[in-house]
């Protein structure tokens, strides 16, 4: 369905449009749905973004936010807004396999917290998304719609994927090193990787849990300003966006050592486009343990993984993938002394960058060492993301330009604890430009009245025989 | 080789035989490297707290900036 006014499928609209249209009564959840059901049965043969869903329970979902709006009651910009969830985040009643055979047939019967605050704003979950193996190493089918030849990112491989194929217009994936920042950057999305623990993973599948963290991709910062404020934790005390100037960091090394030219170019010139927006920039000096810091998170994180998947890997070893059996293989062997050591470190890094930001407002950097790499065997490297998940402060990406072969390049921004709003406020003002790029068409793509997908798509096994040399978290 | 990158060494043997697969053998192979570094990182062991930012932790922070 296109709208009268615009000529333009309803898929196409930003989350905090279509909002807007739902709002005030233009169009109504169920519409809304449909379309993007449609959207899906019309490409997802393409991307293969989804686990499985739940079309059915959605439509019902969106019949039921439709008779809310009847009766007067607006529940935010989230009423009648389908999404996808990662599927290591728990839906009652919804298969989650985590992209596994182990837990392959295992039915939540609760929501895990997120998605409970989710149901609460009125979004409407369309089904799981595809995430790679226990959210690790080994690589979903999931492909980057931008050009289907190369890996989408991950481990939220479905959700990225998903957004930016217009599939639903915000989804849920959780990130390790960097597992939102990144397939969100490769696929042209914005994604936001909130502080630690400032959104719940009570009911999220642990990978290693001082590093977990559960957060949205969306179209637009201000898309992805809409779900965290519905997802974050209430209790939590944050600081409320500020409004210009930002004092924006640019460090002096790490980010750049291996990075791909043209992603320091579009990098740079995102920067220069926050400058003139009224940002003022400024070169800084990371600490001293900075790049020590991330690598006993490595350690820890390895320890971790080892910790939660023993028992499973001692009685089911065939049901890993060969990189993530030499992950928990490594985890046990690390000496406690190690991990002590690691801890140490990892905390007096994450001291010494809370100096950072009395300097500066931001930390800018490159999302990712360049744009997706191609084939679909691993799904690129964390590096640039690792440090802020490490460290547990807030993280956020958007899109800031294109590689040489059309595939997109993404900006990093970073701060203090519990200042996600800043990022979100200082992204924001690079969202008009995203706003205006033309939807990704597919070849087979029909966008006239379609069926809508009633019963779930199994997912397909992890191709446990491809070559897996880079992390994937 | 000092003592400290022995011990690791030894610790991070890859297996032989048929387990030792090419992936096991780099993974093996990377985290010694890591830990080897992390051992020779100069902080005092003594001193430095071992936890993580926890909650507590960051309730404080967010107060202090509060």
């Amino acid at each position: 369905m296109s709208t009268p006014s615009t000529g333009r499928y309803l898929w196409q609209f930003t989350l905090g449009e279509v909002a807007a249209l739902i709002r005030d009564r233009e169009v109504s959840p169920i519409e809304v749905t449909r379309a993007s059901l449609e959207r899906i049965e019309q490409t997802d043969s393409h991307v293969l973004a989804w686990a499985r869903l739940c079309a059915e329970r959605a439509l019902d979902d969106a019949k039921r936010m439709e008779e809310l709006l009847r009766a007067g009651k607006y529940l935010g910009p989230l009423h009648g807004i389908p999404v996808g969830i990662k599927d290591i985040i728990q839906t009652a009643g919804v298969e989650m396999s985590a992209g596994s055979r182990i837990l392959a047939g295992f039915v939540p019967t609760e929501d895990a917290e997120v998605v409970r605050r989710l149901r609460l704003a009125g979004a409407v979950i369309l089904g799981k998304t595809a995430t790679t193996q226990f959210a690790l190493f080994d690589p979903a089918p999931t492909r980057n719609p931008h050009n289907l030849a190369h890996t989408p990112g991950g481990s939220s491989s479905g959700s990225a994927a998903a957004v930016a194929a217009h599939h639903c217009f915000a989804a849920i994936g959780s990130q390790t090193l960097g597992s939102i920042l990144r397939p969100a950057a490769y696929c042209g999305v914005a994604g936001l990787k909130p502080t630690y623990d400032l959104v719940s993973r009570k009911g999220v599948l642990p990978l290693a849990w001082s590093m977990d963290h559960v957060g949205p991709i969306a179209r637009t910062s201000g898309d992805l300003l809409a779900v965290w404020n519905a997802i974050r934790r209430p209790d939590k005390q944050i600081r409320e966006a500020k409004g210009l100037p930002y004092i924006v960091g640019v460090p002096d090394r790490f980010f750049f050592e291996k990075t791909d030219p043209a992603m320091v170019q579009a990098f740079r010139a995102a920067v220069g486009r926050l400058e003139n927006a009224g940002a003022a920039v400024r070169e800084v000096r990371l600490p001293s343990l900075f790049e020590a810091g991330v690598e006993a998170g490595y350690v820890v994180m390895r320890v971790e993984i080892a910790t939660f998947h023993q028992q499973w890997f001692f009685s089911r070893p065939d049901g890993y993938g060969p990189k993530l059996r030499a992950v928990i293989e490594s985890g046990l062997r690390i000496p406690a002394v190690s991990y002590v050591r690691a801890q140490q470190i990892r905390r007096a890094a994450a001291e010494q960058i809370r100096q950072l930001w009395k300097g500066i407002d931001v930390l800018a950097t490159p999302a990712a060492l360049g744009a997706a790499p191609q084939g679909l065997g691993s799904t690129g490297d964390p590096i640039l993301t690792s440090p802020f998940t490490i460290f547990g402060v807030p993280s956020l990406t958007v899109p800031a330009g294109w590689s040489s072969a059309g595939l997109p390049l993404g900006l990093q921004l970073a701060a203090d604890y519990f200042h996600d709003a800043w990022l979100l406020e200082l992204g924001a003002m690079l969202d008009a430009e995203i706003s205006a790029r033309p939807p990704i068409d597919f070849p087979a793509a029909r966008h006239g009245p379609a069926a809508v997908t009633s019963s779930a798509k199994p997912q397909e096994e992890p191709n446990e025989g491809q070559d897996r040399t880079e992390a994937a978290y | 080789m000092n003592r400290s990158e022995d011990w690791i060494a030894r610790v991070f043997q890859a297996d032989s035989g048929a387990e030792a697969d090419a992936v096991l053998q780099e993974e093996l192979a990377s985290v010694a490297g890591m830990l080897s570094r992390l051992h020779h990182t100069p902080i005092d062991p003594a001193t430095e707290p071992i936890t993580t930012p926890d909650l507590a932790t960051l309730r404080e922070t967010s107060d202090e900036h509060a």
